[in-house]
């Protein structure tokens, strides 16, 4: 089991994320602009964690996010993702201990990710200067974990009487792209919509894990990420929050458990090589 | 390729480490049902009524536009604990403050 872990497997899936993700995190320090320039207003309220911590002025909001810019394009291009990463993380982990409206659970969501990625060696292709080297696979399966995590908890969460019964969608179906239709919206309809909305967020956060069902948990994770998009709001923070989300999906594929690939204790060393080479596809 | 990824020692203290983490903080946040939590994975899970404030000064009385006095307005946020003291900062002719069944003497 740890010689499959620590087996290596190809990078280019991996790269191929950390595009997206570092895409997705420049977006998002765009988002953030507005709100972080607002803190810095004295007429809004501070809600900082601790009192220690900085006073939000625009000088260091605008710092802050220029520096996340920069590293967040840095690490999209994968230039010295072993720099840029922690610094990426450290700009998006001071905006949000800046102030406790500066949370979300995507931007939380998008420190773990480009930690997750530095630490899997992301800048291993589809990166200036790349040498496409191969990657270890445990750090590959953290970000899997943290895929299943978010839709895990996420599900587990919804189930409260105040989801199922319809009445959280009835106030989140609007201000979306397209307008949730008037005549949809019935308790009964509402609580269909509730209900599929758990379902798939777990059978997404447990079968992107299999090999016969992750085609169609695919298939329901981006049904699920485009209507959120298309009905919910804000749209732009779950446009952000679908691109990280669906930018992972493809490295199931490649470092996920084949439970055929699992070298036997008994012939662990001749089948180290057939490891690597079976599942990197 | 760097070396200390290929030791065993340090995947699994890494994954442990991780799965600690993101386990146990989300779970700790499970049993409050009645405001959504932070750094738990809880989006669009808890239904969250607005809160109105309404600031009582000496002549009369008005509804606060929250929107004027945060950056953000979030579900996770518990209003009660900050947002009176600033509302009395804001208006030096307030008395109190007023929200749901509560009140700050300014």
């Amino acid at each position: 089991m740890l010689t499959w872990l620590t087996a290596e497997i190809q990078p280019a899936p991996l790269g191929i994320s950390r595009t997206f993700v570092g895409a997705a995190a420049v977006l998002r320090a765009l988002i953030a602009l507005p709100v972080v320039v607002k803190l810095s207003d004295p007429s809004i309220v501070r809600l900082p964690y601790a009192d220690w911590l900085p006073h939000p002025t625009k000088v260091l909001v605008l710092t802050l996010i220029a520096s996340w810019i920069i590293f967040g394009l840095a690490f999209t291009l994968g230039w010295r993702v072993s720099i840029t990463g922690p610094l990426l993380v450290g700009s998006i982990g001071m905006t949000l201990a800046l102030d406790q409206q500066t949370y979300s659970n995507h931007l939380y969501l998008m420190a773990w990710l480009v930690l997750l990625m530095t630490l899997a060696d992301a800048g291993a292709s589809r990166a200036i200067g790349g040498s496409n080297r191969r990657v270890v696979r445990w750090p590959v399966l953290l970000i899997l974990g943290q895929v299943s995590i978010v839709y895990g908890f996420s599900a587990l969460t919804k189930l409260n009487q105040g989801f199922l019964s319809g009445s959280v969608l009835a106030s989140a179906l609007r201000g979306g792209l397209v307008p949730f239709p008037d005549f949809l919206r019935t308790p009964e309809f509402l609580w269909i919509i509730a209900a599929g909305a758990v379902l798939t967020e777990l059978f997404v956060a447990i079968f992107l894990w299999s090999p016969s069902l992750r085609r169609m948990a695919f298939v329901m994770g981006a049904g699920f990420h485009l209507l959120t998009i298309l009905f919910m709001a804000p749209t732009l923070e779950l446009l952000v929050f679908s691109i990280e989300m669906l930018a992972l999906y493809p490295l199931f594929r490649g470092a996920t458990l084949e439970f055929g690939d699992l070298p036997s204790l008994d012939h662990k060393t001749s089948l180290v090589g057939g490891t690597t080479s079976k599942s990197t596809d | 390729m760097s070396d200390w990824r290929k030791s065993p020692v340090v995947a699994v203290a890494a994954m442990s480490l991780f799965l600690v983490l993101q386990l146990a903080i989300p779970i700790s946040r499970l049993e409050d049902e009645t405001q959504a939590q932070r750094f738990a994975w809880q989006m669009f899970s808890r239904f969250h009524p607005e809160v109105e404030f309404t600031v009582n000064t000496e002549a009369d009385s008005y509804f606060v536009d929250l929107d004027q006095v945060m950056a953000r307005q979030r579900a996770d946020l518990s209003l009660g604990n900050s947002i009176p003291a600033h509302l009395c900062d804001l208006d030096a002719n307030a008395v109190s403050i007023v929200w749901e069944s509560e009140s700050y003497q300014c």
